[in-house]
């Protein structure tokens, strides 16, 4: 029954401001706020939302990198946060990372040997020539010379550097893939192959990944469930298609009408919603979107909405939604 | 083998670039060859010229003080020995403390830096309260000091030189492991479950080095002219042993009738501590992430 | 027929360093008329940030050079003016640039207000009193709420989109003609983008400026500018009309930009094709896009002339005619 390969329960995640002689907490930097997501073993999941939305603190939990504030995080049928420092280890080889910007994410004074090689000697104890040969050929799966392997990451284009990290991710033979914003930083044109590389592979080695992105037409060619956030709070989520097909939050529905297109007749076809996005500190009371909805009630700015089932597997935050 | 060859070839090509870039500015490729210069008198003359030989034998009371001519180019000092000789002599002297002492202090200071910038918290606090007890003296003070407890050697110079130049590298390295630790393919490590020491030593220090590397390359002449201070007030090298801020010390007595006792080893000091000086600049200039692409 | 307000002619500026020289533009020809909006699309590394800086003349040479080539801007020759005489008649006078990150602009340690006043202070000779009130008028031009308190904070306590809304004004205040909004949106989320590419039109509309936006995204230059270049590699593949260029794409090349959505069904063979190394020089006169263009043939190692489809589109691609 249980084919959930992560579940994320009840999530929250606060960071405390402290202030003062005592270091009194003043405040709370509600990062993630009460998410509760659930992702299907062989699925893609697309995370989608802007900056501060809480996408990055939410992933780095899944990762273990920061502890919740509360809440479970529950990982092919064990708590994350549970776990003995041996199983942690074990459990750290299953989930991995691919991030936004491969000119950052590899150690730049390591040959493309090492940086691939690493999770190798960390976690399976291998060594040298053992090492070389599962490098070569990991790279190839990816689409690149075997004699990249004894290049600096320097040497390599965007789309390569990024196939290098996609290979250092895919090396332990992982259940989870995190990709965090993929392609948002290289190349148009490297994109596609970048994101079709991940299709491939994903078939291949029967994995699941957690897409974050704010491209929705890179969510919309890759997920399968689609999930919104805003400012610390899951906002809408369902199937990918249905999702697209029909929008039910205004946050969303101001998201999609945002993008510039190429079929559009001039600008005045993009739809903005006036405004910032509000700090996280102090959020908004009611529905943390009304200061920038355009369809907002007197109700919206005191009652805070909970996700309500909307059918077809999905459910949304709003109290407009009938 | 050939896997080693094939790793070791990308390190070459990179330290060929970096050359080339050195040698790219004037100034800084006359520094470059000048210190190449002189390392490779402080390897040749003492093959050629031993020391006990050239220094502790050679007391000649007949030619003391000579001035400078086609048989003593530098002249002669107060036992006659040949001044040309002793100054060349000394290179080899000067460099080898200055740089082991260099050493000595980044074996000490870089892996600290890097822990307290990497772990932060309590660490960091232990770490950089020490090091801040060490900056509250004056470098050179706290080197004489030093000396001066440990008793007056070339050798207890240089662990007194260590010792006061240590802190000047953790701070350099906190500050880039501080930054460092928050990039994604640190993240990307402790994510694969990396244990820390590695992190440091495959993450931090080797990305945390290059400020370090102009630092230090600095800091030689800086080292050089300590230590010949240090031999000048007599807590560093004694005699005969043929140091050149010792030379100066000793010249002061017959400073009035020998000029070139003081001017040679001087201009010694001087120009070592000109090359190591610009040498840094250089470096500097090559090394700065922001000018470095490309 | 009038002049262009900005004509680009035969340009070519190279990057040397010591492997050798490496072409990095290799323009024929780009005319912007005044009161345009003209779009550049390339994907990082093709140059189009090096002819920004370019036409302002802040390219650092070395490694930069400028083998030949004109730029006139109206009725300057920018190439041949010194560097003072660009500083006194053409930065920030006449040329404005907005910047990607717009942290590189402003000065983190003035205020807003203080860096407001002093651009239009030292640009329009007004007194202290005028030029505030003038930078409180620009401030609520870019849209910007309680203008007052915005001049009173520092760059970092702003948000993104707001940084960049100042950093417009600040290019208006000093009275640009042409400003150049290299990847003005890259950093920001997409519905702070969506708010600054329409003010952009609206200023332009207003204050009659021309705009030359750099970009690599097609869908942004084609909701913002009447005109389009792409760029590949540091030449102009096709050039027209946005709108003939944009949904009548000729050139192999653009073709492959627009193709927005991969190809579920695409061959896995197409996928794993290993890619070209950056550093790849061209050799000769072949057609720049040689070496990954999927309908090459022989005929396209001869160089390449820009082919009329009609007044308002060119191809840089002898294939089309067969078409």
């Amino acid at each position: 029954m249980n084919d959930n390969i992560l579940e994320i329960d009840r999530l929250i995640k606060y960071f405390p401001i402290r202030s003062g002689l005592l270091s009194k907490v003043v405040a709370n930097v509600k990062a993630v706020d009460n998410v509760s997501l659930k992702i299907k073993k062989g699925h893609i999941l697309g995370l989608v939302g802007e900056s501060g939305c809480g996408k990055s603190t939410l992933v780095n939990t899944v990762l273990n990198l920061i502890e919740p504030t509360s809440g479970k995080v529950i990982f092919d049928g064990k708590d994350l946060f549970s776990l003995n420092s041996k199983e942690l280890r074990n459990t750290r080889k299953d989930i991995q990372i691919v991030f936004q910007d491969p000119f950052w994410s590899l150690n730049p004074r390591l040959l493309v040997k090492d940086i691939i090689g690493e999770p190798l000697d960390v976690q399976l104890k291998m060594r040298g020539t053992d090492i070389l040969g599962k490098v070569e050929e990991i790279l190839e799966m990816v689409g690149l010379p075997k004699e990249s392997a004894f290049k600096y990451p320097h040497e390599f284009s965007g789309g390569q550097r990024q196939r290098i990290a996609i290979a250092r991710a895919l090396v332990l033979k992982p259940k989870l893939i995190v990709l965090d914003e993929p392609t948002s930083s290289i190349d148009v044109l490297s994109q596609f192959q970048i994101l079709d590389l991940l299709l491939l592979l994903k078939k291949q080695f029967n994995l699941t990944y957690i897409l974050i992105s704010h491209d929705l037409s890179v969510v919309s060619y890759m997920s399968d469930m689609t999930a919104v956030m805003y400012l610390g709070k899951l906002v809408e989520y369902g199937p990918t298609k249905e999702i697209f097909a029909n929008p039910l939050h205004p946050y969303t529905i101001a998201l999609f009408n945002a993008i510039p297109d190429i079929h559009m007749e001039n600008i005045s076809e993009i739809d903005v919603i006036e405004g910032n996005v509000p700090s996280a500190v102090n959020p908004p009371s009611g529905c943390r979107f009304h200061t920038r909805c355009p369809k907002a009630v007197e109700r919206c700015r005191l009652e805070e909405p909970n996700l309500i089932d909307v059918g077809k597997d999905r459910t949304a935050a709003c109290h407009l939604i009938k | 083998m050939n896997n080693l060859y094939k790793s070791i070839m990308p390190k070459i090509k990179e330290l060929k670039t970096n050359i080339y870039l050195l040698k790219r500015n004037r100034l800084t490729r006359i520094a470059y060859y000048l210190v190449l210069f002189l390392l490779l008198l402080s390897v040749i003359i003492p093959i050629i010229l031993p020391v006990e030989q050239h220094v502790y034998q050679s007391t000649n009371p007949s030619e003391k003080l000579l001035p400078p001519s086609a048989k003593y180019p530098f002249g002669t000092d107060e036992l006659g020995r040949d001044l040309f000789k002793k100054v060349l002599l000394g290179t080899r002297i000067s460099l080898q403390t200055a740089l082991s002492a260099v050493g000595i202090a980044l074996i000490i200071g870089v892996p600290l830096g890097a822990m307290a910038g990497y772990f932060g918290g309590f660490i960091d606090e232990i770490i950089m309260r020490f090091t801040d007890i060490f900056l509250g003296f004056p470098p050179l003070l706290l080197a004489i000091a030093v000396a001066a407890f440990l008793g007056p050697s070339l050798q207890n110079a240089m662990i007194a030189i260590s010792i006061s130049w240590w802190p000047w590298y953790t701070r350099i390295v906190r500050g880039q492991s501080v930054s460092l630790k928050e990039r994604q393919f640190v993240k990307a490590a402790k994510a694969i479950g990396t244990p820390s020491y590695k992190i440091i030593m495959k993450h931090i220090v080797p990305n945390s080095i290059a400020p370090v590397i102009v630092q230090a390359s600095m800091d030689i002449g800086g080292v050089i002219l300590t230590i010949a201070s240090l031999s000048f007030l007599g807590l560093g090298a004694q005699a005969p042993v043929p140091e050149w801020g010792l030379m100066v010390s000793t010249s002061r007595n017959y400073f009035l009738n020998a000029w070139w006792y003081s001017i040679f080893p001087g201009l010694a000091i001087f120009i070592t501590v000109l090359a190591f000086n610009l040498l840094g600049d250089g470096l500097r200039e090559i090394l700065d992430p922001k000018t470095r692409n490309n | 027929m009038t002049n262009p307000y900005l004509l680009i002619k035969n340009l070519k500026v190279n990057s040397i360093n010591y492997e050798g020289k490496r072409n990095i533009i290799n323009i024929d020809e780009i005319s912007i008329n005044k009161g345009d909006s003209y779009g550049i699309i390339g994907e990082s590394g093709t140059g189009k940030t090096v002819l920004a800086l370019t036409i302002l003349k802040l390219l650092e040479m070395p490694p930069g050079e400028i083998e030949s080539g004109s730029i006139i801007f109206d009725g300057y020759s920018v190439l041949e003016m010194s560097q003072r005489e660009m500083e006194r008649k053409i930065r920030g006078k006449k040329i404005a640039m907005i910047f990607q990150d717009p942290m590189s602009t402003l000065n983190p340690v003035f205020t807003i207000g203080y860096q407001m006043l002093s651009v239009i202070m030292r640009n329009q000779h007004l007194k202290k009193k005028s030029a505030y009130e003038k930078a409180l008028e620009m401030i609520s031009t870019v849209k910007l709420p309680d203008a007052e308190r915005i001049m009173k904070k520092f760059p970092h306590e702003l948000s993104g989109g707001q940084r960049q809304r100042i950093i417009i004004a600040l290019a208006l205040s000093c009275g640009a003609e042409l400003i150049i909004a290299d990847e003005p949106t890259r950093n920001l989320d997409v519905t702070i983008q969506a708010g600054i590419l329409k003010l952009l039109k609206e200023l332009q509309d207003k204050f009659k400026v021309t705009v030359l936006y750099i970009a690599n995204n097609p869908g942004l230059i084609s909701a913002t500018c009447d005109k389009t270049a792409v760029l590949y590699r540091g030449e102009v593949v096709e050039k027209g009309l946005t709108r003939s260029v944009l949904r009548n794409p000729l050139h192999p090349y653009t073709q492959a930009l627009l193709k927005t959505m991969p190809n579920h069904n695409a061959g896995e063979t197409n996928l794993m094709q290993v890619e070209k190394s950056k550093n790849d020089i061209i050799s000769g006169k072949s057609c720049i896009y040689y070496d990954k263009c999927p309908m090459k043939e022989d005929s396209c190692l001869n160089s390449q002339n820009f082919i009329k489809i009609d007044d308002m589109h060119y191809v840089k691609c002898h294939l089309v005619k067969r078409c």
